[in-house]
């Protein structure tokens, strides 16, 4: 692994220097980031926003280590997942982050207890020990009693809980949504953001969330603007209220 | 088990119905290619069935051109007496096989393969024949006939217009030489459909037409001790003879079969056919539930999950799938097999038939499972964030 070296604050957690992002070549290259540069607190819910096709899902792809940037200088967490080989850039994604999908991507033939406990199972940890700890977590998001329930037997906001708990499972630093709350209710996403911030006040863990749904915005702990490939805005929400029941 | 390879299991048995068209898809290919396979080893080995129901000898003599046991290209009848003269042969006795015609006793003509054994010591009767039985042969005009024929091809049309069995003491015409059925022998099903009927040397040439040479196999037992393969290189030698091992003699036979009658190709056209079709089946079931499954793939490896490790579960999955529907299929053929195999028809299932069918299957559904594997493996990482 390649550490960027540390010339940030401790409390940075992310930092994103130039970064940009090419897709195709020659004619056909699309610029998706135009020289993003970012710096990511720990310990607090990171919103992002932008039109569709602004370079929402291209940032959050590289910060995950999906994505490689074509420049820039990334640190996160003191790795640029960029730098390492694509099975140890895999190893760094199954211990280091957490995804939660707008769509769920949860496994239809497995009860929510199991697919809860899929990363845990990608690292390693024998099934049941692994549906055990799923089982406690799913408890933690109140859905204790439906840890044996497969994703069609559950609503939509109960499925999203499942995510969540699927990619808090194995204590990630990374918590990165894509749209948690798009498919759900006011009350449901409101339900669903309110245990995302509790996860991001948590120590050293981050949550970043890309988001269209203007309802959840007051939550965000900083809120990052995107456009046309850039970061346009950057606002620290230290006075936002914590949500209700925090 | 690998909690990976745990959640591959998990995810193929989940959806009970792709599950089961999977393994249907399978059961099909299976079937089609144990029992076609069975069919033709079946028909295959019953080439060699006269061959094999011949007793008590250790080779069989005949003119080199000989290609198979229906091929008859006589001996001079000195051919005997140079036989004998070799070293390590303890008797060698002469039979005599044609085609020739019979008339049965409702005055049908048909065609038989008369074969004519050693008047004296009766040696290459059919196994099948009791002692009894075959003593009968040294009765006047004595033949023996296949039991199992005599209520069908032999089967004699009364004057009411009803049939009946030919019987022990009919009387048929065998190229307008008088013969008396003396007694039956059972006989392994032939390939070759013309009834056999059996009766002495002597007796198998006054039926006959005159011919010089009228000795179609010399039939060799060795001395106790005497390696069989050195003394059919010494009669080669002395007489310029074939001399085959039964085993020998019912393979050349086979072999000529399977090359010069079409049989091959055209149950080859049918198991490839039958392949073809059962793999196409299970290998699109099997292609649909990976590309189905992409997403869920995806969101894997966005999580962490290899490619190598994405490929493994699919191999599982695969595994899984093609070991169940291949046993489910092979059962089912051999089950088709025992009925088949009742109503006279020709099977047998083999340890080769069904070492290769499990590996062809389990081949073809891995390739269409990493053809599937292909697409995730090559899917933009970055798709499990798009809706």
């Amino acid at each position: 692994m390649t550490a960027v070296p540390a010339a940030s604050p401790p409390t940075v957690a992310i930092r994103c220097a130039a970064v940009t992002k090419h897709y195709g070549s020659g004619e056909t290259r699309i610029a998706a980031l135009r020289g993003v540069d970012l710096a990511v607190q720990e310990g607090g819910l990171t919103m992002l926003v932008g039109p569709s096709g602004c370079g929402k899902t291209t940032l959050i792809s590289i910060l995950s280590g999906i994505l490689s940037p074509s420049s820039g200088e990334l640190s996160v967490f003191g790795t640029d997942p960029s730098r390492l080989s694509d099975g140890e850039r895999a190893e760094w994604r199954a211990s280091t982050v957490g995804f939660v999908f707008q769509q769920f991507n949860l496994l239809p033939a497995l009860t929510a207890a199991e697919n809860a406990a899929v990363p845990l199972l990608i690292r390693g940890v024998p099934w049941k020990q692994a549906v055990e700890v799923a089982r406690g977590h799913l408890a933690e998001l109140g859905l204790g009693e439906r840890c044996a329930s497969l994703p069609r037997e559950l609503s939509g906001g109960q499925q999203q809980r499942v995510a969540i708990a699927r990619a808090l499972v194995h204590d990630p630093r990374l918590l990165v949504c894509d749209e948690p709350t798009s498919a759900l209710d006011h009350e449901t996403g409101e339900r669903v953001i309110d245990v995302l911030r509790t996860a991001a006040l948590r120590s050293g863990r981050v949550v970043i969330v890309v988001t269209h749904d203007q309802r959840i915005l007051r939550y965000a702990d900083a809120l990052l603007r995107m456009d046309d490939g850039c970061i346009v805005g950057d606002r620290s929400n230290t006075s936002a209220a914590p949500a209700e029941g925090t | 088990m690998r909690p990976l390879d745990h959640l591959a299991y998990r995810m193929l048995i989940g959806d009970r119905l792709k599950y089961l068209s999977l393994v249907a898809g399978l059961v099909f290919a299976s079937l089609l290619v144990v029992q076609q396979a069975s069919i033709f080893t079946g028909y295959s080995d019953r080439t060699g069935s006269w061959i094999y129901d011949s007793d008590g000898h250790d080779l069989w003599v005949m003119d080199e051109q000989v290609e198979m046991s229906e091929d008859s290209k006589p001996l001079l009848q000195t051919a005997l007496s140079r036989v004998r003269g070799i070293d390590g042969v303890a008797w060698a006795v002469p039979l005599y096989k044609n085609y020739l015609k019979a008339r049965l006793p409702d005055g049908k003509l048909i065609t038989v393969r008369v074969v004519g054994i050693d008047d004296a010591s009766l040696a290459g009767g059919p196994l099948g024949a009791s002692r009894e039985s075959l003593a009968t042969l040294r009765r006047d005009q004595a033949i023996l006939v296949n039991e199992a024929q005599l209520a069908t091809i032999l089967a004699v049309r009364e004057a009411d217009g009803s049939t009946r069995p030919l019987a022990v003491g009919d009387a048929i015409s065998i190229n307008e030489h008088q013969a008396t059925v003396a007694g039956t022998f059972k006989a392994t099903p032939d390939f070759f459909w013309d009834p056999v009927l059996y009766t002495t040397y002597s007796r198998a040439l006054t039926m006959a037409p005159p011919e010089r040479r009228s000795t179609t196999y010399v039939l060799v037992k060795a001395k106790s001790g005497v390696e069989l393969a050195g003394l059919a290189a010494r009669i080669r030698e002395t007489t310029g003879f074939a001399a085959l091992t039964t085993e020998e003699f019912a393979a050349r036979t086979r072999t000529y079969v399977l090359a010069q009658t079409g049989i091959l190709i055209n149950f080859g056209i049918t198991i490839v056919l039958g392949f073809i079709i059962g793999i196409l089946v299970a290998a699109q079931t099997l292609y649909s539930f990976i590309l189905e499954n992409q997403r869920a793939l995806a969101a894997l490896k966005a999580m962490g999950v290899r490619n190598a490790r994405i490929a493994r579960m699919v191999v599982v999955q695969v595994f899984v799938v093609g070991v169940l529907g291949y046993g489910i299929g092979a059962g089912l053929a051999a089950l088709s097999g025992s009925i088949l195999d009742s109503v006279g028809l020709a099977f047998r299932v083999t340890w080769t038939t069904l070492s290769l069918g499990l590996l062809a299957i389990l081949t073809s559904c891995l390739l269409a499972g990493l053809l599937g594997v292909r697409r995730v493996m090559r899917l933009d990482p970055a798709s499990v964030f798009k809706t």
